[in-house]
Parts: structure tokens; sequence; C-alpha cells
């Protein structure tokens, strides 16, 4: 899986490409979403556009994300959800426990 | 369940306090059995011992009588009945007879210890024999006497009869003693017994109150009063009731605390209140007037870099770089003057990616007289960061928009004085007219467009676009500026253009804005080169390639932000509004399409917008 971070003024953006599906590529995405998270006080969000699929490692990894914001009254940001991810995120129960945007502009904006 | 017959039955354990009924219990019932054993031993005892010297006195009285009987008989055939008597008055002198008398049936008495009774002188020669006349020993309890019967034979003849009267009394004495000495021994005990008894009774009452009482605390019972015990019961009770005491006082301090927490920390913890604010995005922190931090969110301690476990409770100076936090609080606390300051911490300018501005507001909370100070504090970093932009901006258009104005002024007012006698010059004077109204058409459309995408309203048509008329009119509007600018401009054109589904006002923007930034950021003597190309879905590719000054990797993403330009010193004097390549990517995306960018400083960069086939828009929109 390949991790793309961009920055949108004082907003950072990830945008993982590809499935995660390993526990490997849950642990890159923890890991540096962490790392990013620590470091703008939660200034973060995540483009999923080119995330195709997640499975339980995946989720794992984005639930984790969204409580360690939840400590500082945020949760994680998603945008440009597909559809199986969407049903995935439903069918898991866990959709309320992100902020969801349909694109990187209105995520963004949503720090103003 | 109880019934009433129950309850009315008599108890005597109503009549003890707690754990009394227990011990008086046993303790009557330990000496009643201890009492009724010693009286046994003593009875047993005494009656072993009257039984064994009735036993002895019996047989002593039997050998006595025997021995007198033996002595009489022989005084008696020798006729010696002085020697007879004085055998009798020494045994009865020596106490071993009490009375005694001999006598013959119908003839007399012979010896008697009774000196009123006559006796005869001399034994006769024959007397009446009776045979029939044995011996006896009769004891009469009453009067502790004895009487032994013993028949007489003198010269083998019966009939003369002899009678001792032994008072046993005086043989059993000793078992008396005995039997007075058990009763005192047990008696003392008994005393001894009751003594202790009472001694120790209340102190064994207290300890099995206090029993009774654990008993009752592991039924899960609580109340104070229930678990006392008497005072009176000892000193384990006193202690028992003074270690519930103290921990009835340590439960009320601890309710105490809680109750002060929860008024200083909001005072409705049950309501969730503090929950609730765990949820606020912005933070939150009480401090008292020493500073110490009574409450903070979760937001608040992700702001100030602490964790809460170490922030509340510790003083506000915990949290790293809050010299300004505390230098203001202290002002509004202290001076009665001030009751809100609001800082700004950092620097929206040089907030990079670990970087924040954050708004503080300190507001003094005096409540029943004790000064406290609310901190909220808010991360505004992408507010300042846009208002900056922003600014930049309006700056920057105002600039655009001021320099063709001028340039139009000043033709108009240069054909006006002069263009009626020169028309050469009217003419030209109207051509800059012209492009300069069409650059300020183009600004003013990017600003509305700008305006429209940040209302989230702008929207795509979908007309029929010919693209041959769209790219001529792009190739004829470039042209001429990049030869002006000495540029080599070269059109790289398909053999055949078809028509597409698009917005054609909106596509054309972009592609200005990609053909407009590559001869704008070319310097002179440099090459720009648009390629077209069509693939069989009729999806669109379109490419600039410039061999200018190039953009540095890192600002190569930042370039497509609104109002940003990238951060290169070169591009310093070139006027741009920031707005153009983000306008481009936006266009595409709404087209179902992308903008990218490769580049390579000093060499160059290749832009690229593609807008996908009829079938493919129609699934992205």
């Amino acid at each position: 899986m390949r991790i793309e971070t961009n920055r949108h003024g004082a907003v950072t953006v990830i945008q993982p490409a590809g499935p995660v599906i390993t526990e490997e590529d849950a642990t890159q995405l923890r890991t540096q979403s962490f790392e990013v998270l620590g470091n703008t006080l939660g200034r973060f969000i995540m483009d999923v556009t080119e995330m195709t699929f997640v499975d339980s490692f995946g989720l794992e990894a984005l639930v984790e994300i969204t409580d360690e914001l939840s400590a500082g009254g945020q949760s994680l940001k998603l945008c440009g959800i597909s559809d199986t991810l969407r049903e995935i995120m439903a069918i898991t129960d866990i959709t309320s426990k992100f902020q969801q945007f349909e694109d990187v502009q209105t995520a963004v904006r949503s720090f103003l | 369940m109880d019934t009433p017959k129950s309850q009315s039955r008599f108890d005597i354990r109503k009549y003890f306090v707690r754990g009394e009924s227990l011990v008086a219990t046993t303790g009557m019932a330990f000496i009643a059995i201890l009492a009724f054993a010693v009286g046994g031993v003593v009875w047993v005892s005494a009656r072993t011992i009257d039984d064994s010297m009735i036993a002895q006195s019996e047989e002593q009285i039997r050998q006595t009588s025997m021995l007198i009987a033996s002595q009489a008989e022989l005084r008696l055939s020798d006729g010696d009945l002085a020697g007879l008597r004085r055998l009798l008055l020494d045994a009865a002198a020596s106490g071993m007879v009490e009375e005694y008398e001999i006598s013959l049936p119908n003839l007399g008495i012979i010896a008697s210890s009774n000196a009123s009774q006559g006796i005869i002188a001399e034994l006769p020669d024959s007397w009446q024999s009776a045979p029939d006349i044995s011996a006896s020993m009769t004891h009469n309890p009453k009067t502790s006497k004895t009487v032994i019967i013993e028949p007489l034979l003198v010269h083998g003849q019966s009939g003369i009869t002899l009678k001792l009267v032994v008072n046993r009394s005086v043989q059993v004495i000793g078992s008396d003693s005995i039997r007075a000495s058990s009763v005192g021994i047990a008696s003392v005990g008994l005393v001894l017994m009751l003594w202790v008894y009472r001694r120790f009774r209340n102190r064994l009452g207290g300890l099995a109150a206090i029993g009774d009482a654990l008993i009752a605390a592991s039924s899960g019972e609580r109340r104070l009063p229930i678990l006392l015990v008497g005072e009176n019961l000892g000193l384990e009770a006193k202690a028992w009731n003074t270690l519930l005491g103290e921990r009835e006082t340590l439960e009320q301090a601890t309710i105490d605390q809680e109750i002060i927490e929860a008024a200083t920390t909001g005072g409705v913890e049950s309501i969730g209140l503090p929950a609730a604010c765990n949820t606020l995005t912005q933070g939150v922190v009480l401090v008292e007037s020493d500073l110490t931090v009574l409450y903070a969110n979760g937001a608040a301690c992700v702001f100030l870099r602490v964790t809460r476990d170490e922030f509340v409770d510790s003083t506000l100076e915990t949290a790293p770089d809050s010299d300004q936090i505390i230098a203001a609080v202290q002002n509004v606390l202290k001076n009665s003057g001030v009751t809100r300051q609001v800082l700004e911490l950092g620097d929206a300018e040089q907030a990079g990616s670990e970087g924040a501005v954050l708004r503080v507001v300190i507001t003094r909370v005096d409540e029943e007289d004790v000064p406290r100070a609310m901190i909220y504090i808010e991360d505004v970093t992408q507010q300042r960061l846009a208002d900056a932009s922003q600014n930049a901006f309006i700056a920057q258009a105002t600039h655009e928009l001021r320099t063709p104005l001028t340039t139009i002024r000043l033709y108009a007012e240069e054909a006006i004085e002069s263009g009626s006698e020169d028309e050469e010059l009217r003419e030209k004077a109207l051509n800059v007219i012209n492009s300069e109204t069409r650059r300020l058409e183009r600004i003013v459309g990017d600003m509305l467009c700008v305006a429209e995408i940040e209302a989230g309203s702008l929207t795509i048509r979908r007309d029929t676009v010919r693209t041959k008329q769209l790219f001529s009119e792009l190739e004829e509007d470039y042209l001429a500026q990049a030869k002006d600018k000495s540029i080599e401009m070269v059109f790289d054109m398909p053999p055949k253009f078809p028509t597409i589904k698009a917005d054609r006002d909106r596509l054309g923007q972009a592609l200005h804005n990609l053909v407009g930034n590559a001869v704008k950021y070319t310097p002179s003597g440099g090459r720009v080169e648009v390629r077209v190309r069509f693939a069989d879905n009729d999806a669109l590719k379109f490419e600039v390639i410039d061999n200018g000054i190039g953009i540095d990797e890192s600002q190569q993403e930042r370039i497509f932000d609104r109002f940003c330009r990238a951060d290169d010193r070169r591009i310093a004097k070139v006027t741009g509004s920031g707005l153009g390549l983000s306008l481009a990517r936006q266009i595409a995306r709404l087209h179902g399409g992308e903008v990218m960018v490769e580049s390579e400083m000093d060499k160059g960069s290749i832009f690229t917008l593609t807008i996908p086939g009829i079938q493919e828009m129609a699934k992205a929109a």
C-alpha cells in the first residue's frame, strides 16, 4: 500500500492508495496517521478515494485513529468514501465514529 | 417470617444486650455443669468414705464384741464374776462400748453398765438353755448406736446373752471431715468461678457483640447504629466503635471530596457535563488562583500537549510553552479591572505542518468570592491561513485589476486625445484596450468561479463542445503572446477533433489557465508545447509542456491550493492570483477528470489535464 501526504493550508491530507488487507498495511496506516495526528493537533483528513478495500485490520486501524482523535473532541474526517467502504462501515456499525465528506475541499473547509 | 405467636413467645435473649445472651447462657451452663460435677464427686467420695468407715467400724465392733464375748465366756467358766465386771468396766471406760449387759434368762443380770439394776452375786449351777438365741448386730441411724447381741456358751451351756451398745458415730467422724473439706473446696471453686465469670463476662460479651456485628456487616449491613456495640462491654467494644466511627468519618470525607470535585468540575458529574465537554473541539481549562488546574477537557490537553492525568491537579506550568497563558491568567485573576483577555499564540505565516495558531480566551470566574480563571482554547490555524491567503488574494486581485485598468485608461486617453489624427495609434490603442479587457474578463471570471467553488454552487453544464473551435481559439490567443515574449509556442493537434460533452466555458477557462501559466512562467527564449490527444472513447488528454523554471517537488501539490503560489523568488515579480491551477483542477474534477503535474527544477514542467469519455463522465456524474 502506498500512502501519500499533502497539505491544504494547515490541514494535512493522508491518501492511502490500494487495499488495506494485511496487518502490515494497517500498521503502516496507523503509524503514519498517528504521527501526522500528533504533529498537527488533529488538523488531519484521510482521503480514501483510492483505498479500494479494507478488511478487519484496516477497519481496526481506522477505528483506533478516530478513537485517538476523540480524546481531543474530534473524529476522523474521511472523504471520497467508496460504496464498498461505506457498506463495510455500515455492516460493522462504525459509521457514526467518522465524519464523512464528499471531497477533500469540503473536508478542509470543515476546519474553518 | 416470624409469626405473631413466635414473636410473643418468651425469649430470654431479649433481656440481654448483643452478645450477652450467648455469654450468659454458656457461662451459666458451664458453672452448673461444674457445680454438678463437683457436687457429684464430693457426694460419691463422701458416700464411699462413709461406706468404708461404716464397714470398718462394724468390723471393729464385731471383733470387739467377739473379744469381749470370748473373755466373758472365760470369766464365766471360771466363775470369776468380779473379773468379768472389771473387764466390762474397762471396755466401757476405754470407750469401746457405751453400754453392756450380761443376763441369764429368767434368773437375772450378771453384769450391767446400768448401776441401778440389780445383779446376781454368783453364777447358778444350772440355768435354762436357750439354743435359739443367735448373734445379731442392729444399727439405729437416728441414734447412731449399734446394738450387738452375742450368745455366750459357759460349760457348753447356752442361755447367757451378752448385749453391747456401741456408739458408731464416733467411729465415722473422719468421713464427715472429708465431706466438709470437699464441700469447702467446691464452694471456694464455685466462688472463684463466679468471680472469674463476673470479671470476664463483659469483655466476652464485647467480643461476641463484635462477632455479631461482623456477621451483620458481611450480610451487607452498613448502617452505623446497627453495627455499633455497647460501650460497657469492654475495651474491645470501645475499639470496635472507634473503628466504625473512623470509617464513617472517612466515608463522609470521601463523599465531601466527591462533592467538592463535582462542584469544581462543573457540579453536574451525574448528568455528564464533563463528558460532554470532552466532545468539544475547543479546549476548556479551569484553574485556581494559584494556577492549580481543576479541570481540563481532552481538546485542551491536545492543544497544550499534556496528558490529562499529569495536568489535572497540577499547575498550569506543567504545560510546555505556557508562559503567555500563565501571565494572562495572573493578570485576569489579580487585576479586578480585567475580566477577559484574548491571546493568539503562534504565527500563521510560520505555521508549518507541526505549527499551530491557538486563540486563547481567559475569563475570570468568581464563585462565592473564590476567583478562578476559565481558559478557552481554539485552533484557528486554518482560519488564519485562509485569512492570510484571502488578504493576499485581494491584494493580488486588486493589483491584477489595476494593471489592465491603468493600461486601458492610458490608451483610452491617448486615443481620445490624438486618435482622430493618428489612425494607426487609434487602432493600436483599441487593440490594447480589447486585449486588456479580455484579461480583466478572465480575472473577474476566475474570481467569480472561486466564489462559486467556495459557495459549493459551481455546476457543470453538459454542452456539445466542438473541440476544433475550442483549441483554435486557444492557439489564436497564445501564439501572439508567446511571440511577444519570444517564446517558441507549438500546438500539436490531432488529425481529427471530435465533439465532447463538457462545460465549454469552464473547460476553456481551465485550458487557458494551464497554457497561460506556461507562457507566464517560461522565460524568454523558452519553449511551450501544447499537445492534444483523444482516445477512442473521446476521452481528452491535454498536455502543456514547457522548459521553464520548474517547480520544486515540495511545492508541486501546494500550487493547486487556492490563493497559493509556489515559494520561489524567481516568480515574485510575475503577477498572478494563485487561483489558476486550483480552478483548473476543480473544473477537471467536476468533469470527472484530473489535473496532474510532473516537474523538475530548472528543466520545466508538464501539466496534464484529462477529461474522461462520455461513458466515464456519466459514471462520474
